[in-house]
């Protein structure tokens, strides 16, 4: 598996140059907002910083390629394979992708480091070892949450075969709800509320919430339930959405 | 004329046929540039002010975007690119039409699907939200075409070019990705330009998005701008992106394999 993703070498290097394009200019963007400011919607300099750095880490850690891969496959026909055997479609993907991201990680991880490190002068330590063992908790369940989603979105290549920009704006659409892009707490109340009731959130926003101390231990349990509660109800819509593409699915390309 | 005005139906009823990608693209673009007022109000009702922007102004700046990116931000690049990787681009290549002209057509196709889509959300803040609008200049305003078709043309030369990597490139959807990226951290997307730190606008300034988004949506929410100027400066980046086409083109056909067919 990693010699095959080493094929596409470019690929990585621009998408590892992305991040840390993403990453330094949302640092350079909050920098710029605090200039005569020393708190912004309750967050110091130093715990926006953080904020940015330990969230981007979730997301990595966190991520996947499962619905361009699953996409790439049903357009392509090659889905055919695992209708006639016995194996299931979603064990394969599943257990595939956990091979599939393993090199990505790897160099996304380092790269994570290393702004770690230059930032180091500026980062929050976490608030406490019951937060950290939360924290970890929620980060393995948004894994397999990011993981479901992925699936489902994979399933859009029944009904259309142009996915591409698609992808790229859902994936973009995730990472503004999750608040990727800024902490959702600096949106109105109202939109937080709808935000912390979707799954999106649990792969940024709520995990750094609780490195930072900004929530309580309660709080944080309450987001692992909600957590539990979607990753089976992604799964009852995985079967449901599965089972209707599967009806449509022609095979073409075999 | 008669053939592209072929191409351009043919593709506005191709475009029509996935207008759930239009839906998916205008909702993507309301809820997050609806959403960064609120961000940037919060920071301007503690601070008094972000930068020189008053709260008219933010307002109006996001606004603009919302109408901008829908009706002249084109995103035909990964269209583009599955024609070079699939083949499909040998068609082109055989017949007596230019490629990058039909491939205008079509996002012309897709923009228009696109703004039809966008009317009611923009109706429906011009009913409630018309009160924070700056109103721009009788100049600006009667420029505004042909500003808005020099920001279209510069957009999608910029896009078509790094599509044309798939020439090079099997996986370029990376490069895509981080043209995508690129193109809205430094064409003002997120947060207007005034509000960068001086050495990234240095950078900006040397770039084509500031001329093909952020200066328009300036031109369109202030009392008074220098149309005149903005025009040659957009015309001096179509030019040099024309002319960075032409190479790119001129190398990729020469390498140019048509795996797929």
């Amino acid at each position: 598996m990693w010699a095959r993703s080493l094929t596409h070498r470019v690929s990585i290097i621009s998408y590892r140059a992305g991040e840390l394009v993403e990453i330094l200019f949302l640092i350079v963007m909050w920098t710029a907002l605090y200039h005569d400011q020393a708190l912004i919607g309750g967050y110091t300099l130093p715990e926006m910083i953080t904020y940015v750095l330990i969230g981007n880490l979730v997301t990595i850690v966190t991520r996947n390629f499962l619905s361009d891969f699953m996409a790439h496959e049903i357009r392509d026909g090659t889905l055919s394979i695992f209708v006639v055997k016995p194996l299931t479609y979603f064990r394969y993907a599943m257990t595939r992708e956990f091979g599939r991201v393993s090199l990505p990680f790897v160099f996304s991880l380092v790269t994570q480091v290393l702004l770690i490190a230059v930032f180091f002068k500026h980062l929050v330590a976490f608030s406490s070892f019951a937060h950290i063992l939360l924290f970890v908790l929620m980060v393995v369940l948004a894994f397999v949450i990011e993981l479901l989603i992925a699936y489902l979105v994979g399933t859009i290549a029944f009904w259309t075969d142009e996915v591409d920009g698609i992808y790229t704006t859902i994936s973009r659409l995730k990472r503004f709800i999750s608040g990727g892009y800024f902490p959702l707490s600096l949106l109105p109340i109202v939109y937080v509320k709808i935000s912390l009731a979707l799954p999106f959130a649990y792969s940024f926003f709520v995990p750094t919430q609780l490195y930072l101390g900004k929530i309580s231990i309660r709080e944080g349990l309450i987001g692992i339930g909600v957590q539990c509660i979607w990753i089976m109800l992604l799964y009852l819509f995985i079967c449901l959405v599965w089972r209707r593409g599967t009806r449509r699915y022609e095979g073409v390309g075999i | 004329m008669k053939k592209y005005w072929t191409i351009f139906k043919i593709a506005l009823a191709n475009t029509a046929a996935y207008r759930a990608h239009a839906v998916i693209w205008v909702l993507f673009d309301i809820l997050l540039l609806g959403a960064m007022p609120f961000i940037l109000l919060n920071i301007y009702d503690q601070q008094g002010a972000i930068g020189s922007l008053t709260r008219e102004q933010i307002i109006s700046y996001y606004f603009t975007m919302v109408i901008f990116t829908n009706l002249v931000w084109m995103r035909g690049e990964y269209e583009a690119s599955r024609e070079i990787r699939d083949g499909r681009v040998s068609n082109y290549l055989v017949m007596p039409f230019s490629y990058i002209v039909a491939r205008f057509l079509h996002e012309v196709a897709w923009q228009i699907v696109r703004s039809a889509i966008f009317i009611i959300p923009f109706c429906i803040f011009l009913i409630f939200g018309h009160q924070f609008l700056i109103t721009p200049s009788m100049q600006s305003i009667l420029f505004s075409p042909l500003i808005l078709l020099g920001s279209a043309i510069i957009l999608f030369l910029i896009g078509y070019i790094v599509a044309l990597t798939a020439f090079w490139i099997e996986e370029n959807s990376a490069s895509l990705a981080l043209l995508y990226l690129i193109s809205a951290l430094v064409s003002g997307y997120y947060l207007p330009i005034s509000l960068y730190p001086s050495w990234l606008l240095h950078v900006t300034r040397l770039l084509p998005w500031q001329y093909a988004v952020f200066e328009p949506i300036q031109m369109l929410t202030s009392k008074s701008y220098p149309v005149a100027v903005l025009l040659l400066q957009q015309l001096c980046w179509i030019g040099l992106l024309y002319i960075v086409y032409r190479i790119v083109w001129h190398f990729g056909v020469k390498k140019y394999s048509a795996i797929g067919r």
